[in-house]
């Protein structure tokens, strides 16, 4: 790598270019060893146009030498960092913490902030307690979060879903999306069974529409062939999430989750500017009580409503839906996933199209109703839950490894909460998944067959 | 793969700190023929220091400069590296992982490397055998 250095009062700028690997990372400790060594920097600027790679080596000495400036109160900030090094430095969770700009220029804004140098900010942690329940919040990533749609929620209500309808989407396993498909290798194999479908925690949950109303677990190998997706509707949210939250319900029972959204709504409304007026949630939950509704045949064009109308009219919701009258399952844990709308809110930041793809903002299917929800959980055997609101992804984990999978629901909004640690994401954006291919387009190269000893596979 | 290893080409390295140039240059040629993408070098390249500079660090006692064989195989699958060692028995997989989330000031800065690894790599594997630490991992073309 090669290394030039320029010093100038307080300010360390030094140029980098090339490989910022484990070699070079030797070079740069020796260098700046001895630029740092009389204490008068204040400010490092590491230029960084031209470097091509960045291993854990390189990532070292950059947190090693914030954490120097930040002894001295003083700054480090990263300019022109390229697309493969920007992606190891938020991959590791440093993107938080050292300052990136695109130019030396805008740099310089970042270190002329006199005294009040910019410090990795601090986890805030804000406490509060409403009729509902107490909520603590602890802040994220500052990602800007989208929902990623493919398909369209109009097309499952009403039962058009043709072959040309379907998509094709890869398993990813740090994905959290929820929608209607199936899987298998030929479109008979789940054309006619496609029903609801959550991905959490590097597993993919679906119930069959084939009568047994029997969810399927799965965890894909990872090292072993391409499981693909295929859905007539699926959201998947991308982005990290913004704000972590610990729940606890003041009512023993639980919290509805239409009211926890609620909730959750008015605090957006009241805390973050950057509340559009849609969230995405994925949330580790004990569940007091679950009311689940589960569709009952594939929403394709065969088998759609004589009567025209949508499969959530009350002449069609019987013969289309078994929704819970009593508790399906009481005292479990819950993995959800879940996007919802406050219909209440300014939602026009959203593009129209794109949101009605999700939330069918049609009056028969809206009226009355203060929020949209669609919220998939898989039931695991009750859990432990420890209380620290950021170990989210990790219980998440956790509850897969070593629960017993129950079962897999839409939950109605009835489903009650009584304590859970739930992740935010502040949607900013409803636009089209770019992963998914149409089926018919990905006909060109042979699909993967997925085979089910292909996975870990467990049935309720 | 650690049961196809007798397909995959070796060259023996000293692991010192010249072992990873080397090793990258030997790697980047036989990835030559697959003509993959750039991304995709980069997770090669990003996976195959992580690994190696562990061995060169870690292998072989203070003082002493121990040998590591870098294996390639190349197929219509992608690519998969072979590292191997006569050193202390040691499993970096069981490393623990980082905890992303915890206040700099505490955050260790140990286990980046094999996170990141895990990271770019479609599988990998670590097996001890005949006195060796063997690892094999596996980076799929697009």
């Amino acid at each position: 790598m090669e290394i030039r250095i320029q010093k100038k009062d307080d300010l360390l700028s030094i140029l980098l270019e090339g490989r910022f690997d484990a070699f070079g990372a030797n070079q740069l400790d020796a260098v700046l060893k001895e630029a740092l060594e009389d204490g008068v920097v204040r400010a490092v600027l590491f230029i960084m146009d031209g470097v091509s790679y960045l291993s854990s080596a390189g990532l070292r000495i950059l947190l090693s030498t914030y954490k120097q400036m930040q002894k001295r109160g003083g700054v480090m900030v990263l300019s022109g960092v390229q697309v493969y090094c920007r992606e190891v430095i938020e991959m590791t969770g440093f993107a938080g913490t050292f300052p990136m700009v695109d130019s030396p220029e805008e740099a310089e804004a970042v270190l002329r902030q006199p005294s009040a140098p910019e410090k990795p900010k601090p986890v805030g942690e804000e406490k509060c307690s409403v009729e509902t329940g107490d909520y603590c919040f602890v802040s994220g990533s500052e990602d800007s979060c989208a929902a990623e749609i493919l398909g369209d929620i109009r097309d499952i209500l009403h039962s058009r879903v043709t072959t040309e309808r379907i998509y094709s989407k890869r398993f990813f396993d740090k994905e959290y999306s929820i929608g209607m498909g199936g899987l298998g290798a030929g479109l008979e194999d789940y054309i006619n069974l496609l029903g609801e479908m959550i991905t959490i925690g590097g597993t993919m949950v679906w119930l069959p529409t084939d009568g047994h109303d029997t969810a399927d677990f799965l965890i894909p190998k990872t090292d072993q062939g391409d499981v693909m997706i295929r859905t007539g509707f699926n959201v998947s949210i991308k982005g990290g999430v913004n704000e972590y939250v610990y729940f606890k319900s003041a009512t023993a029972g639980g919290t509805p989750v239409g009211a926890l959204y609620r909730e959750l709504f008015s605090f957006a409304k009241k805390r973050r500017p950057d509340f559009r007026g849609a969230l995405g949630l994925v949330i580790r939950a004990q569940l007091g009580a679950v009311y689940g509704s589960g569709i009952k045949k594939s929403a394709v064009t065969q088998n759609a409503p004589a009567n025209g109308k949508m499969i959530l009219h009350e002449s069609n919701r019987g013969e289309w839906f078994d929704g819970d009258t009593a508790p399906r399952h009481t005292r479990v844990t819950g993995l959800i996933v879940g996007i919802g709308a406050d219909l209440t809110a300014d939602l026009s930041d959203y593009d129209e199209e794109d949101f009605n793809r999700v939330f069918y903002m049609h009056p028969a299917n809206i009226s009355g109703k203060e929020e949209m929800l669609h919220n998939h959980a898989v039931i695991f055997n009750e859990q432990p839950l420890p209380q620290h609101p950021t170990r989210l992804e990790e219980e998440i984990h956790r509850v897969i490894e070593q629960g017993t999978f129950l079962d897999m629901r839409h939950l109605l909004d009835s489903s009650t909460i009584t304590e859970a640690l739930i992740g935010i994401h502040y949607l900013q954006a409803f636009r089209s998944d770019p992963e998914g291919v149409p089926l018919d387009q990905g006909k060109a190269e042979p699909m993967p067959e997925i085979k089910k000893s292909q996975m870990r596979y467990y049935q309720g | 793969m650690i049961n196809r290893l007798n397909e995959f080409n070796f060259i023996p390295i000293p692991a010192d700190e010249k072992a990873l140039e080397t090793a990258r240059q030997f790697v980047l040629e036989q990835a030559e023929r697959l003509n993959l993408p750039a991304p995709i070098i980069f997770k090669i390249e990003l996976a195959l220091e992580e690994i190696l500079v562990n061995v060169v660090h870690y292998a072989y006692p203070p003082g002493t400069t121990g040998v590591v064989d870098v294996g390639c195989l190349t197929d219509e699958a992608g690519i998969s590296l072979c590292i191997a060692d006569s050193g202390r028995p040691f499993n970096p997989l069981e490393k623990e992982k980082p905890d992303l989330d915890i206040e700099l000031e505490e955050r260790q800065i140990g286990g980046l490397g094999i996170f990141l690894t895990r990271e770019m790599v479609d599988a990998i594997e670590y097996r001890r055998e005949q006195d060796r630490n063997i690892i094999t991992f596996t980076i799929r073309k697009p």
